[in-house]
């Protein structure tokens, strides 16, 4: 009692879990019919044993996918940004509740979301498998990453995850949806092959004399979450295990500024976009100070990281 | 879409061809040995491309082509061998071919699923050719097997002992819900559409044919020559192990082995050498029996296969047998309406003492007909011994005189007899069994004008003490004489028994040569003899249940089984009723088994709550939101004697659950287990 109990109050917490046979368990039914009407033709006892014997294990193989399937626990976590063109990472941390391995679990999204057929699980086909879960032992937990396809620039909701799998005998097909209704911000693809401006004159520069910059080497400082990797101090961090990084002071003047007249003569709104976040990313790189202006918006100078993300998230929702 | 099919991993081919061939290994047994070659060349093709990486049909035009002709060769060479009909054995030639070169082709998941469909559909047909305990345990490792392959292609990173150990608990688990059905669903009389002619005389496996004079040649596939008996042109009886049928007598008391005479067909017209029946035309209506109604036996039948009509009776039945439509002719046979295509069962009772046609016999001219011109010796040894004996009775008992007198002997193994075989018998060679005894003896009653005919059917059989089964074999074959006496009707009188009593008094068993009883090493000390011989009988009792059981359960069995479980009226509806309940709780213990939670016992955990209980016995207020080192403090102070134990076991705690050193776990729980704060405080 308890047991059922326990089951209803599973399914309100936990997604529906689907099970039906595949072609292949299409064709094992067939294949039990064809069998079973040769035993009766022939009075074969020992046949009808054998028919029986398979439609048993067909049975009992619904249980064990079932429960491979039903035991996954899945926690989807915080997907990172990520530019179009390239793949969105998203982690998922998948945990075994049941006595046995889970094994073979294919975890899939829908490549286009307007797909619409009359047929019946047509639109599995539309699933794109992004990653395999080859094997979980009982009671542990296993964090993996989906790699999801970032198609363009601006808002992309993950949406539907389908967790599967056909596991034991491949006769079967068990699934459950993962309805993941983060939305995940996609920068423009940085291309474009138009060189970087100048560093500009810098009109509030003078003020800044004493922000750190990347220029003349000021000391260390504890490396805090967030700064830039390429300053890092491995040789100190090699001498005693501390993450450092080192601080230049930078004459102010010495700021890039990337503004939307610079690549007024790329066409298209798009290309002018990853333009700009090619430069960004470069500076980026170089660790070098920049400033970006927009039509309607523009973003002081900085050189961290969270002054990067700033940068291209505004790239990202530019609606011109 | 072809293309995105994954192809299978190779150890999953290999696994696959392994159990393939252990799959057709049985059959090679009796499928001609080229198509044995054929398939185990295309197999060690398919192997030589997994180990040493020769290429396949698929990679090579040429390669295609001399799949495609091999292929075809095989099948033409199939057809030749079988003709176009689709029988038995041409099925499943054509199935292993196919499965061999199917293989070979496996490209892709879809045609690896198709290789082990066939396979399994091999193994079904593997029940055509044998149905011993043996070959279903062999199917079970097969099922194993192949399952273990269709699991490999699904997790291919498994080891093969994982895969085992998955296909071994999906059989296990599978076996209640195999049985259930196996018992409860509702059983089809067959055949549906007509069953292959090979199938019905299946020779090899049961020769449960009239072998009385069963000359092997003669008798494959031909009816009616069994129901003949020939005498003298062979010179051993069939000697066969084979069951005939099996016997359960209500009450379990067994006859006396003299009067287990199991009645068979009736021969009349002779000439000379063979024995035949009547031809049915000249068969007139019932015969007029009584029986004296005081010794009634009432037994249950179970006939093997034997591709004629007629049912085996104790001599002579009182009713016609029930379970199966069959008529008893004037001759006292039973005859069934249909030939005998499967194992059957009927209840019949029989009386030992009777009289049959006593008043009035319509066919006594048959009785009485002998070959003109033939056996001149006989003729004048009846004249001469008729003259003597002008009785009847006393003529007839002069004539087994005469046999148990001279020097007649009973032998299995006779010498062959020419020219006038029951002149040479009986002057002559003197060696023979029950059919020159029985013919012989016929031939002299019916030279002295005493109406006679030959009974064929079996003598005897094998009582099994463990199951109280008798089995009848056909080595148990025998034939024996009828005479017509005025006011007494039809006499059984066995000629043999002149000769031989104890192949009437103990049965045949005795006669056999001793190696043909029990192993040569067993015949040597008595209690060896008869461990053997107790061995021997659980054996065969067990053989006796498996093949009554499940062999030979069919729609009969099955609602006999079910009326023995309890239910009244067993039809398909209560059956499905009742399948539908059981197929519901396997369903149910399945559901259970399979998903519920693993309980894992955290042993630290449970140490520490133990902990916590004993501190709040002793006047402690445990605080849930209280961390171990808050709970430790507010402890120690109230209970100042045991602070050092609490201060103890609170540092292993914290060491074994957030300092990462699980070693001190074991002794965390031990002083746990002897902590006791009340103590202290008293």
């Amino acid at each position: 009692m308890q047991f059922i109990l326990s089951r209803f109050r599973r399914a309100h917490s936990q997604p529906r879990v689907f099970i039906l046979p595949n072609r292949y368990g299409y064709g094992f039914a067939l294949l039990l019919v064809v069998m079973l009407l040769g035993a009766i033709n022939y009075n074969n006892s020992l046949a009808h044993l054998l028919v029986f014997l398979l439609a048993a294990m067909g049975h009992v193989a619904m249980h064990h996918c079932y429960r491979n399937v039903s035991r996954l626990s899945c926690k989807p976590g915080k997907a990172s940004n990520s530019f179009a063109g390239s793949h969105i990472q998203l982690p998922i941390s998948v945990s075994n509740s049941s006595a046995q391995a889970i094994c073979q679990i294919a975890i899939a999204s829908m490549d286009n979301e307007k797909f619409r057929s009359w047929l019946p699980f047509r639109h599995f086909t539309r699933y794109r498998l992004r990653q395999q879960l080859t094997r979980l032992e009982p009671q542990q937990t296993q964090t993996l990453s989906l790699p999801i396809p970032a198609k363009q620039r601006g808002w992309q909701k993950i949406g539907r995850l389908r967790v599967s799998s056909v596991y034991p005998l491949g006769l079967l097909n068990c699934w459950f949806f993962l309805e993941i209704d983060d939305e995940v911000l996609i920068y423009p693809k940085p291309f474009g092959n138009k060189p970087m401006p100048n560093a500009g004159e810098g009109d509030e520069g003078k003020a800044m004399t004493q922000m750190v910059g990347n220029d003349d080497f000021a000391g260390f400082r504890r490396f805090r979450p967030g700064e830039n990797h390429h300053q890092i101090a491995w040789k100190a961090l090699a001498r005693d295990d501390i993450l450092r990084t080192k601080q230049y002071t930078m004459p102010s003047a010495q700021h890039r500024q990337f503004r939307w007249q610079d690549v007024a003569d790329i066409v298209g709104t798009e290309n002018k976009l990853s333009q700009l976040c090619q430069w960004i990313c470069t500076a980026h790189q170089q660790g070098s100070r920049f400033s970006l202006q927009l039509p309607g918006q523009s973003i002081a100078a900085g050189n961290d990281s969270a002054h990067f993300h700033l940068c291209l998230r505004a790239l990202a929702v530019y609606e011109g | 879409m072809k293309a995105s099919r994954p192809a299978p991993p190779k150890v999953a081919i290999n696994w696959l061809m392994a159990t393939l061939v252990l799959i057709a290994l049985p059959h090679f047994l009796h499928l001609p040995a080229w198509l044995s070659i054929i398939f185990l060349a295309v197999m060690g093709w398919r192997l030589m491309n997994s180990l040493r990486g020769w290429p396949l049909p698929e990679h090579h035009l040429l390669l295609r082509a001399v799949h495609l002709l091999l292929a075809i060769i095989a099948v033409v060479l199939v057809i030749s061998q079988y003709g176009m009909t689709i029988a038995r054995d041409a099925g499943v030639a054509l199935l292993t071919v196919l499965l061999a070169f199917k293989l070979l082709e496996t490209r892709d998941i879809r045609d690896y699923y198709l290789s082990c469909f066939l396979g399994f559909f091999l193994i079904a047909t593997q029940f055509f050719f044998q149905q011993s305990m043996l070959i279903v345990l062999l199917m079970m490792v097969n099922v194993l097997l192949l399952t273990s392959c269709m699991i490999s292609v699904n997790d291919a990173s498994s080891s093969i002992r994982q895969r085992l150990k998955t296909s071994g608990v999906l059989l296990l688990q599978a076996t209640p819900m195999m049985l259930l059905l196996f018992v409860l669903f509702p059983r089809v009389p067959g055949p549906l559409w007509g069953v292959a002619n090979d199938y019905v005389e299946v020779a090899d496996s049961m020769p449960s044919r009239m072998t009385l004079s069963g000359l092997p040649s003669l008798s494959q596939g031909q009816t009616g020559i069994s129901e003949a008996m020939q005498v003298g042109r062979i010179s051993d009886q069939v000697q066969s192990d084979a069951i005939a049928f099996r016997v359960r007598f209500a009450d379990n008391t067994i006859p006396p082995n003299q009067i287990l005479y199991w009645r068979g067909p009736v021969l009349w017209h002779t000439d000379g050498e063979q024995w035949q029946p009547l031809a049915t035309d000249t068969q007139p209506s019932q015969p007029e029996i009584s029986f004296d109604e005081q010794h009634r036996i009432d037994y249950t039948v179970t006939l093997e296969r034997h591709n004629q009509q007629w049912l085996f009776a104790l001599d002579l039945p009182d009713s016609l047998p029930q379970g199966i439509n069959a008529a008893m002719n004037s001759e006292g046979s039973l005859i069934s309406s249909e030939v005998i295509r499967k194992r059957s069962q009927f209840n019949l009772s029989s009386v030992p003492d009777y009289q049959f046609n006593a008043r009035h016999e319509p066919l006594l001219n048959y009785a009485l007909e002998l070959p003109d011109d033939q056996h001149p010796q006989a003729r004048q040894l009846a004249q001469q011994l008729r003259t003597q004996y002008p009785e009847k009775t006393d003529y007839v008992q002069a004539v087994l005189n005469y046999f148990a007198e001279q020097p007649f002997y009973y032998t299995l193994s006779p010498p062959l007899l020419s020219g006038d075989v029951i002149d040479s018998f009986l002057f002559e060679s003197r060696h023979g069994f029950c059919e020159h005894y029985a013919a012989s003896f016929t031939v002299l009653m019916r030279a002295a004008g005493i109406p006679a005919r030959v009974v064929i059917g079996y003598q005897g059989g094998d009582v099994n003490s463990v199951d109280q089964i008798l089995t009848v074999r056909q080595r148990d074959a025998h034939a024996w004489t009828e005479i017509w006496l005025d006011e007494q009707g039809w006499i059984r009188v066995d000629p043999t028994s002149a000769v031989a009593s104890e192949r009437i008094l103990s049965g045949i068993r005795g006669l056999l040569p001793s190696e043909r009883r029990m192993p040569r090493a067993f015949a040597d000390s008595p209690e060896l003899e008869n461990l053997w011989q107790q061995l021997r009988e659980h054996w065969e009792a067990v053989n006796n249940a498996w093949e009554l059981w499940v062999v030979g359960y069919d729609p009969t069995r099955q609602l006999e089984l079910l009326r023995k479980l309890g239910m009244k009226q067993p039809d398909w509806r209560s059956m499905a009723q009742w399948l539908t309940i059981g197929m519901l709780l396997i369903f149910i213990a399945l559901a259970w088994l399979t998903l519920r939670h693993k309980t894992q016992r955290d042993s630290v955990a449970e140490a520490y709550l133990d902990f916590c209980r004993r501190l709040s016995k002793s006047g402690v207020s445990i605080n849930p939101a209280e961390g171990p080192m808050t709970l430790a403090q507010k402890a120690a102070q109230q209970l100042p004697e045991a602070a050092a134990d609490i201060q103890a076991i609170t540092s292993d705690y914290l060491a074994v659950r957030y300092q990462q050193q699980p070693d001190k776990a074991a002794r965390f729980i031990e002083k746990v287990r002897h902590f006791k704060p009340r103590s202290h405080a008293r």
